[in-house]
């Protein structure tokens, strides 16, 4: 851009030596009109800001954020991590499910099956509890087999331990196996092992006791209802069979 | 509970342990205690849901319950705990410095746990308690069991006992999931009644109660492991521990000037408490968790030794940082020292835990760091009046020579001014001991002694010990010697808490304000209430541009302005103004606000995961795992590695925030 140029064609605009009188066609004007109305300019909408910037962490705190990450990620992947889906609220439909469907991502795909299933129920029944800390009215929920006889709290904790990420149990067959075969283990196939502990597989692809053959009429039969339990964490129903 | 910092807790809750928690939690902060068929009605939830939603929080400490008689349960947020979790990373730090890898593990391992019993924790690792038995026996078979992940029973027990000691991991009782009120009812109703005490008057009656009811709620709060005889041998040391301060202050009473001589000096008592008993192994029916107090008072010895580094020098921080490791161990809750009354000078200063300097002489090992920390000066150049008020030193300096006078003007007169008053309080301590104990030879003047002496390690530790009793904050206090014991320091937190939160919101306002308003800040809480044109005056600021600092000072909420009139008129004109600081007020602000900040770094933090949502779904794939290479494109990978960065940033920032929360709050 060319520095800006002074208006041409306007009123000419002759000063005259003495004094600060401008002319305009030999008449005098009582004032200045190149006074630049503006000279203070008006504070300016968005002015230069300079956004504070933190620091770089220091290798500690990395260290922290880390610690931090991991142990939610085990938190995250542990029995107790819920994530609510939109319909959990009672006698308050949310949207129609049909509605809010997303025809490009909500479709059913293979790849499903390997991603990580959410939970909308803590799975309680994993691990022993200390009933004492708990109310009576919850002791239903942890452990259906507690009672309570003359104040002595009777559950039974057998099959259930404590799961730390690593020091998952590992069975007899597990110990024998050597360092490859392990390996193995962890790129496993999806079509021939059993799933991992604490990993809910979705087993819809497996059922193919009709043909198998995409249906549509039947998909939209009851997809309004069904397409929601995609998210359900296989708590009770598990029911197979709704995708097609 | 504000309304930000409860907004805090619910996305920490929700961040780690999920919706279903958080949306229960939100409703618990928001209505106050609550029962199960109010929550349904609050939460819009089913009974299932909420009740195994409720107990994943109990299982996390998250809820407080109580079933007062012939009513329902309640539910109460904890928001301490809920608060905490923003600190995991750094608990799990500090428990791998303090007591190394696997006792950060297994801190990492309680947190993901909530509380649990010592059996179930063992069994975790993989070791059945069966296999115990052949370890009492002195063989070692499930080393090999366990060989891959390098855990054995002993191991684990080792460590839990270590984490017990040192207090970062305590044992749980029923009054941990009850509320400070439902506690105080609680042992209100187990104490008799004031009938009982068979004192002669009422009031002596209720007083002895409330003695009881406070033992009651002590005993609670720091549980001892239960009677049994095996367990009790591997407490011994923390037990011992926990009853020091009580003793302690019983002493003082007694025989105020000699309450150290049997205990305190020397290392920590629990140094040399039997470690991993000879008979084995911790009950496996203690129940554990995490010790939130402890982590916090270890946090605050890292945060001063950090200011330290900051305001003196690395070296003399590392001594500082040897003392309050020395002191950590009777240290279990930074509230403590506030709690305990008739804390002025004297007497109540000696019944704080305190280390001699030969302890820390003998752990610090020979560094030139030390010595070379200070500059080195020619004897005869030493002006030992310099520090002295203004006006004795100009009485003593009068004999002096001219040249001498001339010499000593490097240090500017402000400096002089500044450390005055803590210079003179040593001076005063050293003589009120000199008066006590009678005693003639002690050598007022420490710094001509030491010229004589052969060990320059323990003058160089001296010096850096003496430099921060002399610093304005106070950092150490400083007992001299006596005949019957040797030098003494100590930490006297109470006002060295105070100037390190004053510091800190200092440090805010300037990072905001500017100098300038820091300055005013300063000023204001140094004298108090100050009218404009004084103030002025002592800024040297002119009027204009103090009254702009002054506005938007006010405006922020960091001081206020009080309006008193000289007459019954209230005329503005016949009214003056004072302005003033106030530290409480200023601080409750400013938590607010780092409240409110880390909770929109939390919301940040969601907002661009969401961005990046469907690549984290696709890495967190099982397939995906392990084989990123193959899986996911150029760009994928990228986004993924800026989002990580992103994360770490945020996150980091929020420790930060948690940092100076800590210190307006918790130490």
């Amino acid at each position: 851009m060319a520095p800006a140029s002074k208006p041409k064609g306007g009123p000419r605009v002759k000063k005259e030596g003495k004094g600060d009188l401008y002319r305009i066609g030999g008449v005098d004007i009582p004032y200045d009109p190149e006074l630049e109305l503006d000279k203070p300019k008006p504070t300016p909408l968005f002015p230069e800001y300079k956004v504070p910037t933190s620091k770089p962490l220091t290798s500690s705190e990395k260290d922290q954020v880390a610690r931090f990450r991991s142990l939610r990620d085990s938190i995250h992947n542990g029995p107790l991590y819920t994530i609510l889906g939109d319909n959990v609220r009672v006698g308050k439909p949310g949207n129609k499910l049909a509605a809010s469907f997303n025809p490009f991502e909500g479709m059913p795909k293979y790849s499903q099956r390997y991603a990580k299933k959410r939970r909308m129920i803590p799975k309680l029944d994993t691990r022993p509890y200390v009933l004492k800390f708990f109310p009576k009215e919850l002791w239903s929920t942890l452990d259906p087999t507690a009672t309570e006889t003359n104040g002595v709290i009777d559950s039974s904790t057998k099959g259930k331990s404590l799961k730390i990420p690593g020091y998952e149990k590992t069975d007899d067959l597990d110990l024998e196996m050597s360092g490859d075969e392990g390996e193995e283990m962890v790129l496993r196939d999806p079509d021939q092992d059993e799933p991992l502990e604490g990993e809910e597989v979705d087993d819809d692809f497996d059922d193919d006791d009709d043909g198998g053959d995409y249906n549509a009429e039947q998909y939209f039969d009851d997809g309004g209802d069904d397409a929601g339990d995609d998210y359900d964490g296989g708590g009770d129903d598990g029911g197979g069979g709704e995708y097609f | 509970m504000s309304r930000y910092a409860s907004e805090l807790c619910v996305l920490l809750v929700d961040d780690v342990y999920g919706e279903l928690t958080s949306r229960i939690l939100q409703v618990l902060l928001r209505e106050g205690r609550l029962s199960i068929p109010a929550l349904l009605r609050h939460t819009g939830l089913s009974p299932r849901l909420v009740k195994h939603g409720l107990a994943v929080l109990l299982q996390q400490q998250l809820v407080f319950w109580y079933t007062s008689a012939g009513d329902s349960t309640v539910y109460e947020a904890n928001t301490a705990v809920a608060y905490n979790l923003v600190r995991a990373g750094k608990y799990v730090q500090i428990a791998e410095e303090q007591l190394g890898q696997f006792a950060g593990a297994v801190i990492s391992n309680l947190l993901l746990l909530g509380h649990a019993r010592v059996g179930d924790l063992v069994q975790a690792y993989g070791i059945s308690s069966k296999d115990r038995q052949p370890l009492s026996n002195g063989s070692s078979s499930t080393t090999e069991h366990n060989v891959k992940n390098h855990v054995t029973l002993e191991s684990v027990h080792m460590t839990l006992d270590d984490l017990l000691r040192v207090g970062l991991v305590s044992l749980v009782n029923e009054s941990h999931f009850r509320s400070d009120a439902d506690n105080r009812i609680e042992a209100g109703k187990m104490v008799p009644a004031p009938e009982y005490f068979k004192n002669k008057t009422k009031r002596e009656n209720e007083e002895q109660r409330e003695m009881a009811i406070l033992q009651k709620l002590e005993e609670w709060k720091y549980p001892t492991a239960p009677k049994k005889e095996e367990v009790e041998i591997v407490q011994k040391g923390k037990k011992r521990r926990l009853e020091d301060p009580k003793d302690s202050q019983v002493a003082k009473r007694q025989r105020p000037y000699l309450p150290l001589a049997d205990k305190v000096v020397g290392t920590a008592g629990t140094a040399g408490a039997p470690r991993f008993g000879h008979t084995g192994a911790l009950d496996n029916d203690i129940i554990l968790h995490v010790n939130h107090d402890k982590f916090a008072a270890i946090m605050r010895n890292r945060s001063l030794v950090a200011l330290v580094d900051q305001s003196i020098c690395k070296s003399t921080a590392k001594v500082y940082a040897e003392v309050l490791m020395r002191l950590e161990p009777k240290v279990r809750d930074c509230k403590e020292e506030l709690e305990t009354p008739d804390f002025g000078d004297g007497p109540g200063l000696h019944a704080l835990p305190q280390v001699s300097t030969d302890d820390i002489v003998g752990a610090l090992k020979e560094s030139t760091d030390l010595a070379n920390a200070f500059g080195k000066i020619d004897a005869s150049r030493v002006n030992l009046t310099q520090n002295d008020h203004p006006k004795r030193r100009r009485k003593k300096k009068e004999p002096d020579s001219e040249d001498e006078a001339m010499r000593d003007g490097d240090a500017s007169p402000d400096e002089d001014e500044d450390y005055s008053d803590s210079e003179e309080i040593l001076t005063s301590v050293s003589s009120d001991s000199e008066e006590a104990n009678g005693e003639a030879e002690y050598n007022p003047n420490p710094s001509n002694k030491l010229k004589n002496s052969e060990d320059s390690q323990l003058n160089t530790i001296r010096d850096h010990l003496l430099l921060l009793a002399q610093h304005p904050y106070q950092f150490l206090h400083h007992f001299p010697e006596t005949p019957t014991l040797p030098e003494r320091w100590t930490v006297h937190f109470p006002p060295l808490m105070a100037h390190v939160t004053r510091h800190t919101l200092l440090q805010t306002i300037t990072s905001r304000y500017g100098l300038h308003a820091a300055r005013l800040t300063r000023l204001l809480s140094e004298k108090g209430k100050v009218d404009e044109k004084n103030l002025c005056s002592l800024s040297l600021l002119n009027q204009k541009s103090m009254r702009s600092y002054l506005t938007t000072l006010h405006q922020s909420g960091m001081i206020q302005l009080q309006e008193v009139p000289r007459d019954n008129s209230r005329n503005p004109q016949r009214t003056l103004y004072l302005w003033f600081f106030d530290v409480e007020r200023c601080k409750a602000k400013m938590l607010q606000e780092t409240y409110k900040t880390m909770a929109r770094c939390l919301q940040r933090v969601r907002v661009e995961g969401e961005k990046v949502k469907s690549t984290v779904e696709k890495a967190s794939r099982s397939d995906v795992i392990g084989r990123e290479e193959e899986f996911l494109g150029v760009q994928e990978r990228e986004a993924l590695r800026k989002w990580r960065e992103v994360e770490e940033k945020i996150w980091g920032e929020v420790a930060r925030l948690d940092d100076m929360v800590a210190i307006m709050r918790d130490f």
